[in-house]
């Protein structure tokens, strides 16, 4: 146990010490980052106010009937589901494929030891998720339904306790990944092939559990629940995690007995899954994470086509964008939070469509909107949005300078001009971006009849949203870059240069793209102004970058 | 050719890691670099090869100055940093193709010196493979061979010799006497005073910042009028400060 607390501790000093740049500052840099964070707090709040607005809302209608229980028991499913996904990048990061592993394994301690202080980390990161969903919903609840002391104490310690079933999930999910991949020569190829069949896994798993819980009712039973009132279908809405439909019993009727009953319940549900966690965690995890850090390897002679094909002379920018690639490709880290998130978004925008029963029939309607030229000009401006947003999340850009490392100073004494290296990771990152958008875009138009002219429009705009965020994102990198990393996840997940871009980013975006759908321009208008914006924009951040940009980049000490 | 002058550099308030330098490190000749940890070894070439801005002070390479032109100069030497671990993630070809687009080597030039270097290093059948799965002294080889691909006039090393075993460790050696013996520059840093007192033609001997000596072995000998090993000179030297 104290070996636990010992190294939960560390880990927390570990990883949140330096979110930003490098250890001592003077009072000015200090002074800039108290500023940042009110400026992210300032910029969250909208969100926090529209959920609670949203909650207040939801809750009027289904007081109604009496099933206002029913807002909890979305909030929760939300809360649970972004932990479960995200839990899935963020243990497979931290419990395998951090640099303290390495470190972890020599010392004397159990795999649970280990596997608990990491859980607990995980746990803490988690509720920086849950205070923008979860914590919302849980304070309008508490003032409409006026529970009252009891309600605060359940609400507390539901809040404490709730991310543990979805991390579990996702934790036994992934060590039986990496515990049946960590096998042969290739299993670098393997673990990857590996991570995305279990994201599969988890999406089709839940897809079905879903149908299953909301087909398995009769349409009398349904009506007869309905009209009884009194959150009678609370405690049938649940999908994948029963103990969230327990904590919401327990929230809609704070005082009574059923309330404590069924908070025990929910205390006895999370405690056996992190027995269970625990226990697997004893067979599977040193199994599954030694050896993470191996690379396959030949060791044979390059024949002489293989060796013709690699050294040949190409420009060196064109070179160095490919470098860049590579890294994100091959370094495990970097291709989950990069790459694989560029192209997760539009499985995420599915999913809840997928899930419901009637998805098939929103997902005709849907389609008929995307082939009516009478909504093209809406449909533009959501394209837009979206390539802002997938290019602005996979922070590639924002991150290009921190993932350098300890390693900056190759960028410095190699004879290639500070110009050409920004406009060399700009590049890389614009180029994987539109991958994932443009796939997007024409899989749109393949599924959904999308027709041809605005397929090419989205391609289009998207390449200046693309740009832009990419602009924008190295430049705030460069300001700051975070180079004090031991391991890749810190350079990524743990760097607030990808927040502050990725809200940069969508703020701007939505100053530009809010009139367009306020004053529901048809498609043409709204390509020109977006087209004549964004070069204009564009053009102003590519000579910031190459004159402060440069500066930036020379002042960076290794 | 290297010229210092009058360079000094401190990374905080308290005191300098490198105290007004002044050396020029000829053509046709290999220097070493010597002086206990934290020295100041590292720092000076680090502002040689513009990782590091020096405070004060100018530093030419073949006549170029590294602050004014850090392109032109920058084209002149290749570097040999302390620690290999870069670019795990590509594979030992991909790492000398890299280095020989960065500085502009033609293909067929390129084609015949990896060929040569890997020969001589016995690297040939690692090339396929990531630099992750070499050990410490192969590392140490892919970059000294990311350097000598594009054959640069000055060549400037930090601790090259750490980690290589003693055939490469003798190679490398012979090909600094031979990059010197064709006139050009070599400027090491190493810790093993049998390598400077053998392969140097001179040594820099520095401590807290300051250069303590410049000059041939021998010289040295000389001025303290003494036949001890450069060993006995060297901690005499550095103690007494
Ligand atoms: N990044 C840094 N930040 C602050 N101080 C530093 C930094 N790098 C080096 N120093 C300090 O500068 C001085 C000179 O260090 P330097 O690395 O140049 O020594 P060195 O001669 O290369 O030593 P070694 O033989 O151990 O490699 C030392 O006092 C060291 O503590
Ligand atoms: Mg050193």
């Amino acid at each position: 146990m104290s070996n636990y607390i010992r190294l939960t501790k560390i880990l927390l000093k570990n990883g949140f010490g330096n979110a930003f740049g490098k250890g001592q500052k003077s009072n000015k840099k200090k002074l800039g980052q108290a500023l940042l964070y009110l400026f992210v707090f300032i910029s969250i709040l909208p969100l926090f106010f529209m959920v609670m607005g949203m909650t207040n809302t939801i809750y009027d209608a289904l007081s109604m009937i009496r099933q206002e229980g029913l807002v909890l028991v979305l909030g929760f499913w939300i809360t649970a589901m972004a932990i479960f996904f995200f839990g899935i990048f963020y243990v497979i990061n931290v419990f395998y494929f951090s640099g303290d592993i390495e470190n972890l394994l020599p010392l004397p301690l159990r795999p649970s030891q280990i596997l608990g202080a990491k859980f607990t980390v995980t746990l803490i990161y988690e509720y920086i998720t849950e205070l923008f969903i979860l914590l919302p919903v849980l304070i309008s609840f508490g003032i409409k339904s006026s529970g009252g002391i009891p309600y605060i104490i359940y609400a507390i310690i539901v809040f404490i306790t709730l991310p543990i079933v979805p991390i579990v999930y996702a934790a036994i999910l992934n060590m039986i990944i990496m515990r049946f991949t960590n096998i042969g020569k290739r299993r670098d190829l393997f673990r990857m092939i590996g991570g995305i069949i279990g994201m599969v896994i988890a999406i089709g798993f839940n897809v079905i559990i879903q149908r299953f819980v909301n087909n398995n009712m009769s349409p009398e039973q349904l009506q007869k629940m309905l009209v009884e009132g009194n959150n009678s279908l609370v405690s049938i809405s649940n999908s994948i995690f029963p103990s969230n439909g327990f904590a919401a019993i327990a929230l809609t009727s704070p005082g009574e007995v059923r309330a404590l009953v069924n908070f025990g319940f929910y205390a006895a549900f999370t405690i056996v899954l992190i027995v269970i966690f625990l226990t697997l965690g004893e067979l599977l995890y040193f199994k599954g994470v030694i050896g993470v850090s191996e690379t396959s390897s030949k060791r044979r002679r390059l024949s002489s086509k293989e060796y013709e094909k690699n050294v040949i002379q190409t420009p060196i920018i064109k070179s160095y964008i490919i470098k860049e690639i590579k890294l994100l490709f091959r370094t495990p880290i970097y291709f989950m939070n990069c790459i694989l998130m560029n192209f997760l978004w539009p499985i995420f925008f599915v999913i809840p469509l997928a899930a419901n029963p009637s998805g098939f029939g929103a997902f005709q309607e849907i389609f008929a909107v995307l082939s009516n030229d009478k909504y093209a000009g809406i449909i533009l401006v959501v394209s837009f949005g979206i390539s802002i947003f997938v290019s602005a999340t996979n922070s590639i850009a924002a991150t290009s300078i921190s993932r350098e490392g300890q390693n900056i100073y190759f960028n410095k004494y190699i004879p290639l001009s500070y110009k050409d290296q920004i406009m060399a990771k700009v590049l890389s990152g614009v180029i994987v971006s539109l991958v994932g958008t443009i796939s997007m875009f024409l899989i749109a138009g393949i599924v959904a009849k999308m027709p041809v002219y605005l397929i090419l429009l989205s391609i289009t705009a998207s390449i200046m949203a693309v740009l832009f965020t990419s602009f924008i994102g190295i430049f705030i990198d460069l300001r700051a870059p975070k180079l004090d990393w031991d391991n890749e996840q810190k350079a990524v997940k743990q760097n607030f240069n990808s927040v502050i871009s990725m809200m940069a980013c969508i703020f701007i975006a939505a100053l530009t793209i809010v009139p367009l759908v306020v004053f529901k321009l048809s498609v043409m208008p709204v390509f020109a102004i977006i087209i004549s914006a964004y070069l204009l924009i564009n053009f102003m951040l590519y000579k910031l970058l190459m004159n402060v940009g440069v500066k930036l980049f020379a002042r960076i000490e290794a | 050719m290297i010229e210092i002058n009058n360079v000094s550099k401190s990374y905080n308030t308290k005191g300098k890691a490198v105290d007004s330098l002044n050396i020029t490190i000829p053509n046709g000749e290999i220097i070493g670099f010597l002086g206990p940890n934290g020295a100041g070894k590292t720092t000076t070439i680090k502002m040689i090869t513009g990782i590091l801005s020096a405070d004060e002070g100018s530093i030419k390479i073949n006549g170029i100055d590294i602050n004014e032109k850090p392109l032109e100069a920058k084209k002149q030497f290749g570097f040999v940093p302390d620690n290999p671990d870069m670019f795990l993630r590509l594979k030992g070809i991909e790492y000398l193709n890299f280095m020989a687009d960065i500085y502009n080597v033609s293909g067929e030039l390129r084609k015949q010196r990896i060929d040569e270097l890997s020969g001589r290093f016995e690297m040939t059948d690692v090339l396929g493979d990531q630099i992750s799965s070499y050990s410490h002294g192969m590392r140490q080889k892919i970059v000294i061979m990311g350097v000598l691909v594009h054959s640069p006039s000055v060549w400037i090393l930090d601790e090259p010799m750490t980690g290589l075993d003693p055939k490469s460790s003798f190679l490398l050696k012979e090909m600094m006497r031979e990059h010197a013996n064709s006139g050009k520059t070599v400027f090491f840093s190493t810790h093993v005073l049998e390598v400077a007192e053998k392969v140097c033609d001179r040594i820099a001997i520095i401590n807290k910042g300051k250069i303590l000596y410049y000059g041939t072995v021998h010289e040295m000998r000389n001025n303290l009028k003494t036949d001890e090993s450069l060993e006995k000179m060297f901690l005499e030297m550095t103690e007494n400060e």
